[in-house]
C-alpha cells in the first residue's frame, strides 16, 4: 500500500490532471476522468461520439497537460500500416545510400487516431503491436514506441459508409471505451461565451513524462483486495455464455464473453480510479463504476441481441449491478 | 471501539452461528412436520402403533443433529469476512487491504474506517415454519389416542342378554345354587361363542330358548316350594297344633317341604330360626324325616350344604310345634317378600292362591311347574333407535315414511327368507317342542280362559 504522503502527492497530481482536463472540456467530469483512469491505467483510449463534441480536443488537452510529446494520424480508406508505423526509405549519406528508417507517426507518446474506423482493417491492425507490446517491427527490426505510450482513438458512430468497424482483437487493445456526449445547455452557454473561436485555453503542463511515469507507477501500489479481485474474476467470467451459470440475458445475447485482458484491465483502471479518489486500495464500487466502459467494447453479440435491441452495455450493466461483490 | 480483529471474529461467529440455523431450521420442520403426521395417524387410526409416539417425535427433534458439526466446521475464507466487513463498514476497500497487508502506516485509518460498523442482523426466515411445525407436532402428541373398536356384538348376544339378566337375578334371590348358576352361564357363554357371527342360527335361538324354559322352571319350583313351606307354616299359625300330635305331624310336613325347598333353592331356606323351641323342633322333625326316608340324600346334603343340622329323631311338643310354624311363617314370608316381582314371586302367589281356594278367580294357569300363559311377547331384542330417514325415503303429508317404491311386487330378501325357514323349521320340529311351548300362545285361547274362570265345564 501506498504511504498516506505519497498517495496524497499522487492524488494531487491526478486531480491537478483531471482539472486541466476539466477546464479543456467543459461539463464533461465524467468522461475527463474516465478518459484520465485510463490514461493512468497505462492502457488506451477509443471516444466514441458525434462529431464536434470536443474529441480532438480533449486528447490535445490532455497531452498537453501531461506535458507529453503527442501527435495526430487521420484515418482514411487509403491509409497504408507504413504511412503509420514508419518505413525504410532510401537515404544519401557520406558513406553512400542506405536505406534508413523513418517513423511514422506512432512514435508519439500520445497518439491520436482520429476515426480509426475510416482506416482499412490493414491499416487498422498495424496498430495491433504497438498498443499492445509499445514497439513497431518494420521489416525485420523491431522498434521501441517512446514510454509512455498512449493511443487515444476516436470513431463515429453513425456514418457507416466507406468506415470498417474495428475488430475484436482491435477492441480488445482498448483499455477504456468512452462515449462522448453533448453537453447542457447552461455548458454550451457558457462555452459559447468563452471561447467564442471554439478553441480551449492554452493550459500549461501540469507535469511531465518523469512525473506522468511516476504516477503510472503508484497506480500499481494501490492495494487490490483479494475480494475484490475476485469480484472481477467472476465479473468478467460472468460474460462468458458457455460456463455454467451464466444467466440468461448472457446466454441468450453475448456470443463471445470478455477475455483475461478485460479482467487485467479493469483491475488497472479500478487502481487508477481509487487514486484519483485518494484512496490506497480498490473498492467494489470502483469495478462496478468502470464495468461497463472496460468490459462492454470487449463483447460480441448475437443477433438474438440485436433483434431484441440489447447492447453491451445493457448486459455488462446489469451484471454488475446483480452480481453479488462476495462469492 | 472494536478493532478490525474482533469483529472479524464476531462477524466469523455470526456466520457459523448462521450457518448452523439455516442448514438446521429447515430439516427440523420438515422432520417435524413428517413425525406429527405420523404421529397424528397413529393417534387417530393406529391404536396399536402408540408405543412409537415418543420415539416419533424425539427423533423430530433431533434429526438435524448430524448436520450441526457440519455446518460448524464450515468457514469463510479471510478474504471473503474481510470483503464483507469492508462493506459493511463503507470502507471503500481499505480495510480489506489492510487485513490483508497490516500495513502499520494505515493500522488507524483503516481501525477509523471500521468504527461503528455494525453486524448484519441474524437472519430467522426459516424460524416461523419450524415453530409451526413445532406447533405440529405438540399438537399431534396431545391427540387423544383412539381406542381400538370393540368386535361387532353378534346378533345372538341380544337374545342372550335378557336371560343372563334373569340367571343373575335369580341366583341374587338364592333360586340357583352358585354351582348351577355358573354352569347355566357357561352354557350361555358357549351359545354365544358357537352362535354365528352375521345372522342367528336355529341352533342358538333353540338353545337359549331352552335355558330360558329351564331358569323359568326353576324359579317356578323355588316359589311353588317356598310357596308350599309357607302355607304349611300360616296354616300351623292360624290353627296351632292342639297336642304333641298334631304339632309332630306339622313339624314333619314342614320338615319335608323345607328339605324340599332347600334341594329347589338354598338359597331360600330359613337357616337361623330366633326361637330356640323351633330351631330345635325343625332339626328334630329333619332328622325323624330322615330316619323315616322321607328325604333324599340330595335334599339331606342340600340342607347341610343350606347350614341346617339335623337333631335328634323325636316327638315335638305342641308348644315347639307353635314355634316352629310361628318362627318359619316369618321367615319364610321375608323370604317370598325377597322374590320381588319375578318368575318365582308369581309362583308363589300363584301356588298360595291356589291353596287359598282362589284358583279360577281370575288369571289362567296350567298347573304347578308351568310358566304362566301371557300375552305379551318377551323382548328378546333391545329396542330400536331414533333416527332420520334412510337415504332415499320420504316423508308423507300424512307421517307415513315411504322408503322405495318399484313396479313389482315386493320380495323377500335374504334376512326375511331366513328367518321364514326357520320359523317353519321351528314350528314343525319335534326338537322345537320345548320354545314352542314358552313362545306360541294357544289358538283357543278365549275358550280356556273362560273354562278356567268359572271352574265349570262350559
Amino acid at each position: 500500500m501506498l504511504p498516506p504522503d505519497q498517495l496524497a502527492s499522487h492524488h494531487h497530481l491526478a486531480n491537478a490532471l483531471l482539472a486541466s482536463l476539466d477546464r479543456t472540456m467543459l461539463g464533461q467530469p465524467e468522461l475527463t476522468r474516465l478518459v484520465l483512469t485510463g490514461l493512468l491505467a497505462g492502457g488506451h483510449v477509443l471516444l466514441e461520439g458525434l462529431p464536434g463534441l470536443g474529441k480532438t480536443e480533449l486528447v490535445k488537452g490532455l497531452a498537453a497537460a501531461s506535458g507529453l510529446a503527442h501527435k495526430r494520424i487521420q484515418f482514411t480508406p487509403d491509409l497504408l500500416p507504413s504511412d503509420v508505423t514508419g518505413t525504410l526509405v532510401l537515404s544519401e549519406s557520406a558513406t553512400g545510400r542506405t536505406l534508413a528508417f523513418r517513423p511514422g507517426p506512432l512514435f508519439a507518446q500520445v497518439v491520436l487516431a482520429d476515426e480509426i474506423n475510416r482506416a482499412s482493417p490493414k491499416t487498422q491492425s498495424a496498430l495491433l503491436q504497438a498498443m499492445q507490446e509499445r514497439q513497431v517491427t518494420v521489416f525485420d527490426t523491431t522498434h521501441d514506441l517512446p514510454r509512455p505510450f498512449f493511443v487515444l482513438a476516436t470513431q463515429n458512430p453513425i456514418e457507416l459508409d466507406g468506415t470498417y468497424p474495428l475488430p475484436e482483437a482491435q477492441l480488445d487493445r482498448f483499455t477504456v471505451k468512452a462515449t462522448v456526449r453533448g453537453v447542457s445547455t447552461a455548458v454550451l452557454t457558457q462555452l459559447l461565451r468563452e471561447r467564442p473561436d471554439g478553441k480551449p485555453p492554452a493550459m500549461p503542463a501540469v507535469t511531465d513524462t518523469v512525473g506522468l511515469t511516476a504516477l503510472l507507477l503508484a497506480v500499481q501500489h494501490i492495494a487490490l483486495p483479494e475480494a475484490v479481485a475476485g469480484f472481477i474474476a467472476r465479473l468478467v467470467n460472468a460474460t462468458r455464455p458457455e460456463l455454467p451459470g451464466a444467466v440468461d440475458a448472457v446466454r441468450l445475447h453475448v456470443r463471445w464473453g470478455a477475455s483475461p485482458r478485460a479482467a487485467i484491465a479493469l483491475a488497472g483502471c479500478a487502481k487508477a480510479y481509487a487514486l484519483l479518489a485518494g484512496r490506497p486500495a480498490v473498492s467494489f464500487a470502483d469495478v462496478q463504476a468502470l464495468a461497463v466502459p472496460v468490459i462492454a467494447h470487449r463483447l460480441v453479440l448475437t443477433h438474438e441481441a440485436g433483434l431484441a435491441g440489447t447492447s453491451a452495455s445493457q448486459v455488462v450493466d446489469e451484471l454488475a449491478r446483480t452480481l453479488p461483490e462476495l462469492g | 471501539m472494536a478493532s478490525i480483529d474482533t469483529l472479524l471474529a464476531r462477524l466469523a461467529r455470526r456466520h457459523q452461528w448462521q450457518r448452523v440455523y439455516d442448514a438446521t431450521a429447515p430439516r427440523f420442520a420438515a422432520a417435524v412436520v413428517m413425525s406429527a403426521t405420523v404421529i397424528a395417524s397413529i393417534r387417530v387410526a393406529v391404536p396399536a402403533g402408540e408405543w412409537l409416539i415418543p420415539s416419533l417425535a424425539v427423533a423430530a427433534v433431533l434429526s438435524p443433529l448430524p448436520w450441526l458439526p457440519l455446518a460448524w466446521r464450515r468457514r469463510e475464507p479471510p478474504a471473503q469476512l474481510a470483503g464483507e466487513l469492508d462493506l459493511l463498514a463503507g470502507a471503500q476497500g481499505l480495510a480489506m487491504a489492510y487485513i490483508e497487508q497490516r500495513d502499520a502506516v494505515w493500522s488507524a485509518a483503516s481501525h477509523a474506517a471500521v468504527a461503528g460498523c455494525h453486524l448484519p442482523p441474524f437472519r430467522l426466515a426459516g424460524g416461523i415454519p419450524a415453530l409451526l411445525a413445532l406447533g405440529l407436532l405438540v399438537g399431534a402428541v396431545v391427540l387423544p389416542q383412539v381406542t381400538p373398536a370393540p368386535p361387532p356384538e353378534k346378533p345372538a348376544a341380544n337374545l342372550v342378554r335378557p336371560v343372563r339378566e334373569d340367571l343373575a337375578q335369580l341366583a341374587a334371590i338364592g333360586v340357583l345354587r352358585p354351582e348351577e348358576r355358573i354352569e347355566l352361564e357357561k352354557r350361555l357363554d358357549d351359545l354365544l361363542a358357537n352362535a354365528h357371527g352375521a345372522t342367528l342360527d336355529q341352533a342358538t335361538w333353540e338353545g337359549v330358548d331352552r335355558l330360558q324354559a329351564h331358569l323359568d322352571a326353576q324359579a317356578t319350583a323355588a316359589g311353588e316350594h317356598l310357596a308350599a313351606a309357607l302355607a304349611t307354616a300360616q296354616q300351623g299359625t292360624v290353627a296351632p297344633p292342639a297336642n304333641d300330635v298334631e304339632a309332630t305331624a306339622l313339624a314333619q310336613t314342614l320338615a319335608v317341604q323345607i328339605a324340599a325347598l332347600a334341594a329347589q333353592a338354598p338359597g331360600l331356606v330359613p337357616t337361623n330360626l330366633q326361637d330356640p323351641a323351633a330351631q330345635e323342633a325343625l332339626a328334630n322333625a329333619l332328622a325323624k324325616a330322615q330316619a323315616q326316608g322321607l328325604l333324599s340324600k340330595a335334599q339331606v346334603a342340600a340342607l347341610q350344604q343350606a347350614g341346617l343340622k339335623l337333631g335328634k329323631p323325636g316327638s315335638c311338643s305342641a308348644a315347639q310345634g307353635r314355634a316352629l310354624a310361628r318362627s318359619l311363617a316369618q321367615q319364610l314370608a321375608q323370604r317370598q317378600g325377597g322374590l320381588g316381582q319375578g318368575k318365582a314371586a308369581t309362583a308363589a302367589q300363584a301356588f298360595l292362591a291356589k291353596l287359598n281356594g282362589q284358583v279360577g278367580q281370575g288369571g289362567v294357569t296350567r298347573g304347578p311347574g308351568s310358566s304362566p300363559i301371557t300375552r305379551e311377547q318377551r323382548a328378546r331384542t333391545t329396542g330400536g333407535e331414533d333416527a332420520g330417514l334412510a337415504p332415499g325415503a320420504t316423508l308423507n303429508p300424512d307421517g307415513s315414511v315411504t322408503i322405495a317404491a318399484q313396479a313389482r311386487d315386493a320380495e323377500p330378501g335374504e334376512a326375511a327368507r331366513q328367518d321364514l325357514q326357520r320359523a317353519a323349521a321351528q314350528a314343525f320340529d319335534p326338537a322345537a317342542a320345548d320354545s314352542r311351548r314358552a313362545t306360541v300362545a294357544p289358538r283357543h285361547r278365549e275358550i280356556v280362559e273362560s273354562y278356567f274362570r268359572n271352574d265349570t265345564a262350559p
